[in-house]
């Protein structure tokens, strides 16, 4: 019985957290949730990138390393990716609760995701690359 | 604590609650959702300072870099 009532009342806070993102979380939620996902994939593709640059102890040994050229590139595309990352947080931050999510939501979400396919991709094949890109590009191989 | 027996007759007048939208209710809806909207908008606000930061981190090294460049 003891352990009965526990179950019973979580069931019932359940019930009511579900009902209450259901029915005030409405459209800014789906927007919402695409953003965590970008934001990330974007923090996790910065994190491992840095962490395979040659010369750096968690980096392997070349060719599976990334080198300066390479990191330079991925670099300004990892700019543009928090600039549009943190654009997208303000964008859905000033949505009205309860308003359908914008277009430019899901423009801007996919704008991240492509440019962060196109980081994974400069980095030279590796098991962590493909660590990450199973992660946060799975249509990178 | 409330014994199983009290939760257990709760459901009923909850379920009926829900089905007649009766003002208690709506009221713990309302409370559980205003909940969720807040935890939301830190974690988007979070995520922004986060991006903000990345983004100031990464400006620094292209700025060193193009200064170890022109050295």
């Amino acid at each position: 019985m003891r352990r009965i009532m526990p179950v019973t009342f979580t069931i019932l806070i359940g019930l009511f957290t579900l009902a209450a993102s259901c029915q005030v979380g409405g459209t800014k939620e789906i927007g919402f949730r695409g953003y965590a996902i970008a934001h990330t994939s974007a923090m996790l593709t910065k994190t491992v990138e840095a962490d395979l640059v040659c010369g750096r102890v968690t980096a392997p040994a070349p060719p599976l390393c990334v080198d300066d050229a390479t990191h330079g590139k991925i670099l300004e595309i990892l700019r543009e990716v928090f600039v549009l990352d943190a654009d997208l947080g303000r964008l859905i931050q000033s949505l009205p609760e309860g308003t359908p999510t914008t277009p430019e939501v899901g423009y801007m979400i996919g704008n991240v995701t492509v440019l962060i396919g196109d980081a994974v991709k400069l980095i030279p094949k590796s098991p962590q690359r493909q660590a990450l890109a199973e992660k946060v590009a799975p249509a990178v191989k | 604590m409330p014994s199983f027996l009290t939760l257990v007759s709760l459901v009923g007048p909850l379920i009926e609650g829900f089905q007649k939208g009766a003002p208690f209710v709506k009221d713990l809806m309302a409370l559980f959702a205003n909940h969720d909207i807040a935890v939301r908008d830190e974690a988007i606000a979070r995520m922004i300072s986060e991006a903000d930061s990345a983004k100031i981190e990464i400006d620094a090294e292209i700025e060193a870099r193009s200064r170890r460049a022109k050295e």
